[in-house]
């Protein structure tokens, strides 16, 4: 009897282990499930969807590893910054190194933005859906800026590609490319040979200041580039190739001040009708995993020109339903070429053979000469080297020489005679960009001349959209002419692409004021202030 | 008698105060005197005249009371005796009062009686008097004594004023013990022995007063006689005895002076009686040596082969022993000894070799002299110290190029008043703006040259030359523009704009070498800085750390000076719409700073690299503006090439043709001159008819009297002379070509004297002109004769050319149009010697315009069937094409060379090969042709290595 006892007695426990053993695999199991699921939704860019999972996950063990990395992430993802950090420094506290060090780089990341990022000046729009972060001092004048941009461009984005969240929208002004290469996986030399000045990820928008490039960029262009990445990331749940991200973005960008259509400036049209000509594109493949990891930057602008133009095609035939009908598909198939195939109704080849005779019959044109304004990083270069840079870029010897010998001249300030050096290189002229014209513009300008600065400059506007030197003196000269319109027009591109000169806003609060524009005349005196 | 005594008492009574009176007058006369006296003594203070008066008038006193004790003496004699008359003799004292009372003597009441009686008496008394002898009290002899006396006072008042006796009255010169027996001493001498390094002599004194002035460390030997026996003797310094020999009377004592100060000798006699005599003794100071830098006065910047000779003068009072001349260079301290005489006085010189260091040095030097001094040792003494400075090459370059860069300024502004100049204003008035622009265009240019004078190591030979042909070209324009009315200077302006844009690109690429040199040393400061930090983590010390920040501040300073150049790099003009803060300097800059805020934190290994990435950064910033600005030269230089290749080609081409040319012509030549040889037979009339009209004309040449001639024309018929000389063995060597054109030659020189003679002979002095007359005469003769040999040569030759057939005529006509094509390519070669990149000088062009003369007399003279002539000419024009050439080919070399020896650039010069080893005509003119058509888009690199690769 005794042994009987004992012996179910030791049955009965056994039992109880082996059951306990069986609900420990169960759970086991499912804590596994839950955390792949978190990963999942954070590669889907929708972080927000993961907090009941983790909230399950911790129940279960609130001191693994992975959890803990998980909720940091999860509160980096959604801009806690702070609390990703304080879960960061306690795994790096209680837990080994080796037991997270595959996501070393990512924790590397994580805690770079809180440090850089936590000192950071905050705009937020009323409904507290748009935040924007940028560094305290100049680039604090972005702030509103960017913050109307990112409004305007996520209402129209949103409602064109047909999507719509509760997620709040942020973005991060960065103080340069070195700061941006701690904030994301790229490395500096591909920021700076693929010309990367911004960049979608972990879900929020960053971008460099149009300060740390010498004569700034399109930032709010960019701001509205990079917003339709999130856009697409969000509604396909990542599941868009880079080919057609790039190439709806691209098209996308000046949604938020224009009509739907691609505008493609010279130098994209140029290089994709050489590229045409040669039947030398760059493939789909080799865009990915990003433009940004292209080699150069020319590869770069073609192959934004090839996927921003077969867009701009679809859109020109079948409006933003296909993009729509595309983009659900790869949701639903998670494979391009299936999504292709069932929204066109044809294969990919097929499409690059339809996009082909689109640019053939668009008759994009060939600019002999064409040199486009170089991406400039201080990193790479100073400000000095940049006096070579626009002047170097130019080929024909002889118009340098002219321009060289106008410059002396110029800068012993002797006008006229400078002005008769840049009108024999002028003869030389091409299709450089517009630093000639904008030399003799300057000296019309001295003169009082101002309708010829308008003359020379005007039609430079065509061929040169992000020339800020033109914006300025077309400003200018508009100004004394008194045609307020126009010169609050240029300055205001101006502001789309440097907005770091104080002349901007020195205009621009006179011209408000003969506008009667009170609000945009204080906003235009804050800035100045700060500059 | 109670009257008599009365009146003697009275007498008595006027005897005392009289006396009392007379010495009281006497004494206020001495006094005053004296006083008055020592009024005059002016040189002495108040004081001591004070203490003279006193002292006189204690003397002054004591006299008087003297005087008065023999007085009262004297006056006790004359009272007893009056007692005594009252006594013995008191009837005449009434007669003995009246013959001493003057009073008494007009008394009428005495009876004549009575006065005989008192006579008588008087008598008695006076020869009772004479018994007594009694002298007179007031006599001319006492008064005399008395004044000498007085006088022997004052002369004895005056020894104060002896300097020697005066130290007496102060204490505690001779401190005598008054209450004890004075010991006197007396021939109290002293030997004094100077050192001897001193080289001075010894002396004696005998006399010795108790002060003596002797140089430090002298030996003193005193010694003396004492009036008395002394048993002790001590000589006393300081307080402490030191015993002297003494014996008897007879003292010694030597010792050594080491100070100023009071020395005493202590003498005790047997009754312990001592005394002490003291004396001061005054050490003549060993002075300091002193020197002085005569030669430079000031610091001084100089050249690396200068030489500095330094002059200094040095003296002492004794002698100057050792001289060195001192020197620091960096921190390495030097010191050489000069050998001169010892003497008081030298005037130092040292040469300074500056090539004996290295360039860039500053020397801080000075001497430094030592005098002889054995007792307290050797004084130093040093002189200013100065500084030399070796110009650096970089100063040098640096000054260089500031210079050249206001050249620059200066030009620009020159090309800006050209462009400016209004067309409206009349050509006058454009002309003269014109000449103010050239005039300070060529100042500018002087500058340049100048500038090319100084020494400067670091500029290349290449850019100097470069530099001086640029400069020689400018001048050229401006010359021609000055020739031309024009309003507007075209070419002036292209040149000055070419002249222009070569300065910047020169400025630039020098400019850069200087950056490079900066950034070599900058990495040096940098490894030296990470030395540093290593030492520093390993053993931390403020002493370190201080040093770390010297470093960086260097560092800083470095960085800083090298940004200044880059920025100054030509290019842009400044543009107003870049951002600031993209500045690769200001990020620097703030990275720097970061620097020293890391070593305060302690974080070294992030210092480092820190300073790692900084030099990466700055390298890449050099490597990029390097780039291009090599780029921007180089294509300088592949322009250069290309244009200097394209020449050299184009003169080869002409060599080679002329020289195929020359060979045709040639062939018909020797038809010719088968003519000739027959004509020229020595057995032949016309060679012997020809020659005696060739000796005949020189010789006329003789006897001409040509005294009146000038030096100018003197030389003129000099050289006609030798001509005719030349002519006449030409002509005997067959050389017919030769012999006319040398008589060709001769003409103008006829033509020239000739007017010379008809202008003596007109305007000149009446006895001139007859000789002038016959001197023309024999000219004409001469003259005429050569010209007949001249007709007939030329005669010779046109039946010489009739010998030609027509083919040889057609093959001529051939020759003379293939010699206007090279023409032609030489005009076109002369057109490419405007390019600047060729940097021809005017002398090139003028040898160019010879080469075209030469060429189209050739032409000329093969259309005119004269191929011996010809020949003459294109044979002149090949060695002026191949001297040409050769010249250029080594210009070109040298230059190169020199170019890649200070740059170690890596252009290798593209050598044009020599006749013999060049490819045939057609294939190098299909070349150029080739060359000359643009390539296919994407492959000029191919196509350029292709044909270089052909020439090669």
């Amino acid at each position: 009897m005794m042994l009987l006892k004992v012996t179910l007695k030791i049955l009965l426990n056994k039992f109880i282990i082996l059951l306990l053993l069986f609900s420990f695999t169960i759970s086991a199991n499912e804590y596994q499930e839950n955390i792949n699921s978190v990963q999942k939704l954070f590669y889907e860019w929708h972080p927000e969807e993961t907090k009941e999972l983790l909230t399950k996950i911790e129940k279960v063990d609130d001191t693994n590893v992975s959890y803990l990395f998980l909720k940091a992430r999860y509160y980096y993802l959604i801009g806690d910054y702070q609390k990703s950090n304080e879960l960061i420094n306690y795994i790096k506290l209680n837990h080994d190194e080796k037991t997270y060090s595959q996501v070393k780089d990512t924790i590397e990341i994580m805690e770079n933005a809180y440090k850089e990022i936590f000192q950071y000046v905050e705009f937020k729009s009323k409904d507290g859906k748009y935040v924007v972060k940028t560094p305290k001092g100049k680039d604090e004048i972005l702030g509103e800026y960017a913050l109307d941009v990112l409004e305007k461009s996520y209402k129209t984005h949103t409602t064109d590609l047909d999507y719509k969240d509760d997620s709040i929208i942020r973005l991060e002004i960065l103080p340069d490319v070195e700061t941006l290469d701690k904030l994301s996986g790229l490395t500096l030399k591909e920021i700076q040979t693929s010309g990367t000045i911004a960049l979608c990820d972990d879900n929020k928008l960053m971008i460099t200041s149009p300060k740390s490039l010498i004569k700034g960029y399109e930032w709010l262009d960019t701001i509205s580039h990079e917003l339709v990445h999130m856009v697409i990331s969000k509604k396909t749940r990542n599941r868009t190739p880079i080919w057609i991200h790039e190439g709806i973005a691209k098209f996308q960008e000046s949604r938020w001040k224009l009509k739907p259509g691609l505008v493609l400036d010279k130098y994209s049209e140029n290089i994709l009708a050489t590229a045409h000509q040669k039947k030398h594109y760059i493939s789909f493949e080799a865009m990915s995993p990003s433009l940004a990891k292209l080699p150069s930057q020319e590869d770069a602008s073609l192959a934004y020109a090839q996927v921003a133009t077969l867009m701009d095609w679809a859109y020109s035939k079948w409006g933003y339903e296909i993009i729509n009908k595309l983009l659900d598909n790869l949701t639903k198939y998670n494979n391009d070429k299936k999504a292709v195939l069932q929204t066109f109704g044809f294969d990919i080849n097929k499409l690059l053979e339809e996009w082909k005779k689109h640019v053939s019959q668009k008759g994009y044109k060939t600019y002999q000469g064409l040199i486009n304004k170089p991406i400039l990083f201080k990193t790479a270069e100073s400000q000095e080297d940049y006096k070579f840079a626009e002047v170097d870029l130019f080929k024909n010897r002889d118009m340098k020489k002219w321009i060289r010998l106008g410059n002396m001249l110029y800068e012993v300030n002797r006008y006229k005679a400078a002005q008769t050096e840049y009108e024999k290189a002028i003869k030389y002229k091409k299709n450089e960009y517009p630093y000639l014209e904008n030399k003799l513009a300057s000296l019309y300008l001295i003169n009082k001349e101002y309708q010829k600065a308008v003359n020379i400059l005007t039609p430079t506007l065509l061929m040169f959209t992000n020339y800020i030197d033109t914006y300025m003196n077309l400003g200018e000269a508009y100004f004394n002419l008194k045609d307020y319109n126009n010169a609050k027009l240029m300055y205001e591109t101006a502001i789309e692409i440097n907005p770091f000169l104080k002349d901007i806003y020195i205009r621009l609060i006179d011209i408000y004021d003969n506008l009667k524009m009170p609000l945009l005349k204080t906003r235009a005196e804050n800035c100045s202030n700060k500059l | 008698m109670k009257t008599i005594e009365k009146k003697i008492n009275k007498i008595k009574l006027y005897l005392i105060f009289g006396m009392i009176g007379y010495f009281l007058f006497k004494y206020l006369a001495v006094l005053g005197i004296f006083s008055l006296l020592g009024l005059f003594f002016t040189n002495f203070s108040i004081s001591f005249k004070l203490s003279y008066v006193i002292s006189v008038s204690i003397l002054s006193l004591m006299f008087i009371v003297k005087e008065l004790i023999v007085f009262i003496k004297k006056a006790r004699y004359r009272y007893f005796y009056l007692n005594y008359l009252e006594n013995q003799i008191p009837e005449l004292s009434s007669s003995l009062t009246t013959l001493f009372d003057p009073f008494l003597k007009n008394n009428k009441n005495i009876s004549e009686e009575f006065l005989n009686e008192i006579k008588n008496n008087t008598q008695k008394v006076l020869n009772n008097y004479k018994i007594w002898q009694l002298k007179p009290i007031f006599s001319t002899k006492k008064f005399i004594v008395f004044f000498l006396t007085v006088g022997f006072s004052f002369l004895l008042l005056l020894f104060p004023f002896n300097n020697k006796l005066m130290l007496f009255f102060s204490e505690p010169l001779i401190n005598i013990n008054q209450n004890i027996k004075q010991i006197d001493v007396y021939n109290f001498a002293v030997k004094i022995i100077p050192p001897k390094y001193l080289g001075k002599k010894e002396e004696n004194l005998n006399n010795f007063d108790g002060f003596l002035k002797v140089y430090n460390g002298s030996e003193i030997k005193l010694s003396g006689i004492l009036k008395e026996n002394a048993n002790k003797c001590f000589f006393i310094f300081n307080d402490k005895e030191y015993p002297c020999q003494i014996s008897k009377s007879k003292f010694k004592v030597d010792f050594k002076i080491i100070s100023t100060g009071i020395y005493k000798i202590r003498f005790t006699n047997k009754f312990n009686t001592f005394e002490t005599q003291n004396f001061s003794i005054d050490i003549i100071p060993d002075e300091l040596p002193s020197i002085k830098v005569i030669f430079p006065e000031k610091d001084l910047i100089l050249n690396f082969n200068d030489t500095l000779e330094i002059t200094a003068q040095a003296s002492d009072d004794i002698l100057i022993d050792k001289v060195f001349f001192k020197y620091q260079v960096n921190s390495d301290a030097q010191s050489v000894e000069l050998t001169y005489p010892k003497t008081q006085s030298i005037e130092i010189k040292h040469t300074l070799m500056l090539n004996e260091f290295e360039r860039g040095d500053v020397i801080n030097y000075y001497f430094e002299i030592y005098d002889n001094d054995e007792v307290l040792g050797p004084k130093v003494a040093t002189s200013q110290t100065l500084k030399v400075e070796i110009i650096s090459p970089m100063k040098i370059h640096e000054s260089f190029l500031e210079q050249l860069e206001l050249i620059v300024i200066n030009l620009t502004m020159e090309l800006a008043n050209h462009l400016e100049i209004d067309l409206n204003k009349t050509l006058g008035e454009i002309l003269a703006e014109k000449k103010v622009y050239n005039d300070k265009i060529l100042k500018q240019l002087i500058l340049i040259e100048n500038l090319l004078k100084i020494e400067n190591p670091l500029l290349s030979e290449g850019s100097k030359l470069s530099l001086k042909k640029t400069v020689e070209n400018l001048k050229f324009q401006i010359e021609k523009d000055e020739m031309l009315t024009l309003k507007i200077s075209e070419a002036l302006i292209k040149s000055l704009e070419e002249t222009l844009i070569y300065l910047v690109d020169i400025l630039d690429r020098e400019k850069l070498e200087l950056i490079n040199e900066l950034y070599e040393e900058l990495k040096e400061q940098k490894n030296k800085l990470k030395e540093l930090v290593n030492q520093y983590k390993t053993n931390p010390s403020d002493e370190k750390k201080q040093a770390i920040l010297k470093e960086i501040a260097k560092i800083k300073e470095k960085i800083a000076k090298i940004m200044e150049k880059l920025s100054k790099l030509s290019g842009d003009i400044e543009n107003q719409f870049l951002n600031e803060e993209a500045s690769k300097m200001k990020e620097m800059g703030k990275n720097i700073d970061s620097l020293e805020d890391l070593l305060n934190e302690g974080k070294l290994d992030e210092m480092l690299s820190q300073l790692d990435k900084l030099e990466e950064e700055l390298n890449e910033m050099l490597e990029n503006v390097s780039d291009k600005k090599e780029g921007l030269m180089s294509e300088r230089d592949k322009q250069a090439d290309m244009a200097y290749n394209q020449m050299m080609n184009d003169l080869q081409d002409m060599i080679f043709d002329e020289s195929q040319l020359y060979k045709e012509t040639q062939k018909l030549s020797k038809k010719i001159l088968s003519e000739f040889e027959k004509k020229l037979d020595s057995n032949s009339d016309f060679y012997k008819k020809n020659l005696d009209l060739l000796q005949s004309a020189y010789n006329d040449l003789f006897n001409m009297n040509n005294s009146y001639l000038d030096d100018y024309d003197l030389e003129l018929f000099a050289g006609l002379k030798e001509d005719l000389n030349m002519a006449v063995n030409s002509f005997k060597a067959k050389d017919i070509l030769s012999t006319l054109e040398i008589l060709k030659s001769t003409l103008n020189k006829y033509y020239m004297l000739n007017t010379t003679y008809n202008q003596v002979i007109k305007w000149g002095h009446v006895k001139l002109r007859a000789k002038a007359a016959t001197d023309l005469k024999q000219s004409n003769a001469s003259e005429t004769k050569v010209k007949t040999v001249i007709d007939e040569l030329e005669k010779l030759l046109k039946e010489a050319s009739k010998k030609l057939d027509e083919n040889d005529k057609k093959k001529m006509d051939e020759l003379a149009q293939l010699q206007n094509e090279i023409r032609k390519k030489l005009d076109k070669v002369k057109k490419q010697l405007e390019k600047p990149e060729l940097q021809i000088t005017q002398e090139d062009k003028d040898k160019f315009d010879n080469i075209d003369f030469d060429m189209s007399q050739a032409s000329e003279q093969l259309t005119g069937k004269n191929p011996k002539q010809a020949q003459t000419n294109e044979e002149k024009v090949i060695n002026s094409l191949k001297e040409f050439s050769e010249q250029k080919q080594k210009e070109r070399n040298s230059q190169k060379q020199q170019g890649e020896n200070s740059k170690g650039t890596q252009q290798k010069n593209v050598k044009i090969p020599n006749d013999d080893f060049k490819g045939p005509k057609e294939l190098r003119e299909d070349i150029m042709k080739a060359m000359k058509k643009l390539s296919p888009k994407g492959y000029d690199d191919v196509v350029k290595s292709y044909f270089e690769n052909i020439i090669k």
